[in-house]
């Protein structure tokens, strides 16, 4: 029966019927009431002045039924409706709120007292979202046992002790592995899918979920071993093997115009290559490739190979290698520095001129492969505009991608070419961000003044 | 205890150290503040979302300022909007020509503003929007072109910098400065000691002394923030405490009293929570990420107020009119000559420019070599 009958209630106290006839059950009384359209329903008191039974009178019979403790025929109804399984926990759940034998019994397992909290399990999906998790969520795969969760009170406790406010957050996390909000936010937000791609970034000391497949992709061991992939990977020597890379960057900050033994060289060699061993085994990774194989190669390499020519030459007789000087190594200027460097002051106006002299004493000194790296913006700031093309009729001139401050640039320039750069800027701000700037910059900055007709470059011997 | 990060548009400190100066007090300070303007990178897809075509004509024309580009002049598009949006009764053709030059507006402003959001993402300072919450951090906003204007609500600056601040009842306060403060070219107006060395205590003096170190946590998102400082908080709490009590028992103590109270009662406390920084697995991870190799330090101390006037104007933060108006209330209130506390963030990458001693004026200025080499002997 969906919609239940409202009827009229009179106590009786005695009756008196010659026929007197009482139903198997209430459910049976209610029907017979219903079918009959009765809308009077007498409720009999006992002795004790208690109401036992309803009635109804029926063409000229009494008709009734224990009341089992309903003091409505339509509570009884509602607790049929409802779930209850007698008067007794109807009218205990009615009296603190709850409608439903389910939420009663909730409550009561809980120990629950207080309404409010009831309602925020059911607000924050915890009801419903206790069946959900008791009957597929623990089991699936991967998911972590959460011991001591018997009801959706629990699993709320739970859930709010890990950080988390909804059922919805709880799932969406744990299905994923996480067992704790915070952890889930700041993977997610780092782009990791589960809980085990972030406990293998952490364990590798990777940042985000790309850096992570990248580091799977090359095989690469953690972030230490992909950053020393990287700095070997970026460099122009596309036709070199790692160890040969290896030996030219070594060659690129040696001291110039001196000589150095094939023997000192060697050793020099092998102290460098040993950093890129795990310390753990103390073998190369799998992805480091190799040319030499003893001393022979190196000095083949050396003798042999044009790339070799940017830093020195071999001296076959002698076993030794001469390094070039400066003027023989590919230098790049940091034009915008350069441009605003008038007497030594950052803050003059940008002269193109400067470049320009700055350029005209480069060549004087030998110096034959010179680019010149600025800002995008510089051209429009700059006090001597129409000089742009004598500059590019100079020296090779790039201008920084708009998106990319020159910094970025330059400093991917100086990586990939290891060569030289004059510049008044330490880079200050980069080595905190760039552990490559921080250890090897200084191997190939300049420093430099320029004051009038004067021109200083300190470390050009 | 409140911290106080102060910046403004244009100045010459280096924003990635504002946004670090913002995280450590974010995860040391009950409260911090970031006052002057960086709500604007901070809030920075914000700010320009919405920008209607005037507002989007002055941005460009200020980005392209002191160049010879042809949009330095888009001033003058600004009168002839206006003067478009005062025809009542525009024929469709009017209506077309306004919605093609608005059209062109925008798609030059987004180009702009795509570039300033790449610098801006390089501060850090984006990152940290989720947090301004205005319990553990708030702003006070100010106007970056007139420190000293307070229409619409703005905090001025002359205000800020001789602490009448608009909410006395919260923690004690004090100055974040960045490592700028150490440079030659600000500290040739005087000499920065340690809190062991007797000048320290003549309040005429600037004191520091290192306490913390952190790995560079501006990689750090808001997320993992957030799950540190809810870590640091119970091992912070002695340090927080000991750290108010001293700010709130500055008046009528000397200098050499201050700087025992400090080594007394907050040095012991700098030991534990700084072990409880080491031992953070989200700082630990931060640090790896970096290979170890980047540290950063905050040192605490003393800096007399007039001297941390002359670093925000030495630094191009407050301009003449603040200046003035400090100078003016530095003559009816000699109290305002006292040293206030403050902490410093400070790199050994950065530091080398830090010790280096300045250049005699009326010498040519000084260049020296400094490219390294691996000896071949």
């Amino acid at each position: 029966m969906n919609k239940i009958p409202a009827y009229h209630y009179f106590n009786v106290r005695k009756q008196q019927s010659e026929c007197c006839l009482e139903f198997d059950s209430l459910t049976e009384f209610s029907r017979f009431v219903e079918l009959h359209n009765l809308k009077t329903i007498f409720r009999l008191l006992n002795n004790t002045g208690q109401h036992s039974h309803f009635a109804v009178t029926h063409k000229g019979g009494l008709l009734q039924q224990s009341n089992l403790g309903f003091e409505k025929l339509e509570d009884y109804h509602l607790a049929v409706k409802n779930g209850f399984p007698d008067s007794a926990s109807f009218y205990e759940a009615a009296k603190d709120g709850y409608t439903t034998y389910e939420d009663y019994l909730l409550v009561k397992e809980a120990g629950i007292n207080d309404k409010k909290l009831f309602e925020e399990l059911k607000l924050n999906g915890f009801i419903d979202g206790f069946k959900e998790y008791d009957t597929q969520l623990k089991t699936l795969p991967g998911a972590q046992y959460i011991s001591s969760i018997a009801n959706a009170y629990q699993l709320m406790e739970h859930c709010r002790k890990n950080g988390f406010n909804t059922f919805s957050e709880f799932k969406a996390a744990y299905t994923r592995g996480f067992s704790d909000a915070h952890t889930c936010k700041i993977a997610t937000e780092r782009g990791f899918p589960s809980l085990a791609d972030y406990n293998e970034a952490q364990q590798k000391s990777i940042q985000s979920y790309t850096d992570l497949q990248f580091i799977r992709q090359h095989q690469l061991r953690d972030k230490a071993d992909a950053d020393r992939f990287m700095d070997l990977e970026i460099l122009m020597y596309t036709k070199c093997m790692h160890d040969q890379r290896v030996l030219l960057v070594l060659l690129s900050k040696l001291e110039q115009g001196k000589r150095i033994s094939i023997n000192k060289l060697n050793d020099l060699f092998e102290t460098t290559q040993q950093t890129y061993r795990y310390p753990d085994t103390n073998e190369l990774p799998a992805w480091y490739t190799r040319q030499f194989t003893g001393r022979e190669d190196i000095i083949e390499f050396l003798t042999k190979h044009p790339t070799v020519k940017k830093y020195g030459t071999y001296d076959t007789d002698g076993e030794f290698f001469e390094i070039n000087h400066m003027k023989d190594r590919k230098v790049v200027i940091d034009g915008s520095n350069v441009a605003h460097n008038s007497h030594g002051n950052g803050n003059s106006k940008p002269y193109y001129a400067n470049i320009l002299q700055l350029i005209a004493f480069l060549k004087e000194k030998g110096f034959t492969d010179i680019t010149v790296i600025t800002d995008a913006a510089l051209r429009h700031r700059i006090a001597d505009a129409n000089r742009l093309n004598d500059l590019k009729a100079a020296a090779e001139y790039l201008e920084a991608p708009k998106e990319n401050p020159a910094d970025v640039f330059i400093i991917q320039y100086v990586k990939k070419h290891h060569c030289l750069l004059v510049s008044n800027d330490n880079f200050r701000e980069w080595k905190v961000q760039d552990p490559w700037v921080a250890e090897n910059i200084d191997y190939y900055r300049l420093s430099f003044l320029i004051k009038g007709e004067t021109v200083m470059l300190p470390d050009l011997k | 205890m409140k911290a106080i990060v102060f910046n403004n548009l244009g100045s010459r400190l280096n924003q990635q150290l504002e946004s670090f100066s913002l995280r450590v007090s974010y995860l040391l300070a009950d409260y911090v503040a970031a006052a002057g303007t960086s709500s604007q990178d901070i809030y920075f897809d914000e700010v320009f979302k919405g920008a209607d075509p005037i507002s989007q004509l002055m941005v460009i024309e200020t980005f392209y300022k002191n160049t010879n580009e042809p949009m330095a002049e888009a001033g003058q598009f600004i009168d002839i909007l206006k003067r478009m949006a005062k025809v009542k009764h525009p024929n469709p053709q009017q209506i077309m020509i306004r919605k093609n030059l608005e059209k062109k507006v925008d798609a030059l402003f987004k180009a702009v503003v795509d570039q300033m959001r790449e610098v801006a993402l390089r501060t850090g300072l984006m990152e940290l929007g989720p947090l301004l919450d205005g319990k553990t951090f708030g702003l006070y906003s100010m106007n970056g072109y007139d420190l000293e204007d307070e229409k619409q609500k703005h905090f001025t600056a002359s205000k800020l910098l001789t602490l009448q601040l608009p909410d006395p009842e919260q923690a004690p306060e004090f100055f974040f400065i960045s490592y700028e403060f150490m440079l030659p070219e600000f500290t040739r107006k005087g000499t920065v000691y340690h809190a062991h060395e007797t000048e320290a205590a003549n309040t005429e003096n600037c004191w520091l002394h290192k306490c913390f170190t952190f790995p560079n946590i501006n990689l750090l998102k808001a997320a993992e923030l957030q799950a540190v400082r809810s870590l640091l908080m119970q091992p912070g709490s002695g340090f927080r405490q000991q750290f108010d009590n001293w700010i709130k028992n500055a008046e009528g103590r000397s200098g050499e009293e201050s700087v025992a109270q400090f080594k007394k009662n907050i040095l012991p406390h700098v030991a534990s929570l700084q072990a409880a920084i080491l031992q953070n697995e989200v700082l630990r991870h931060c640090s790896a990420i970096q290979n170890h190799g980047v540290k950063i330090d905050i040192y605490t101390g003393e800096v007399p107020l007039p001297v941390l006037w002359s670093y925000f104007e030495h630094y191009g933060v407050i301009k003449e009119p603040t200046r003035q108006k400090l100078n003016e209330l530095l003559k009816k209130d000699k109290g305002l000559s006292k040293r206030v506390p403050v902490m410093c963030v400070m790199n050994s990458r950065l530091q080398e420019d830090a010790t280096t001693p300045p250049a005699a004026k009326e010498e040519l200025p000084q260049v020296q070599p400094v490219k390294k080499s691996i000896s071949v002997d």
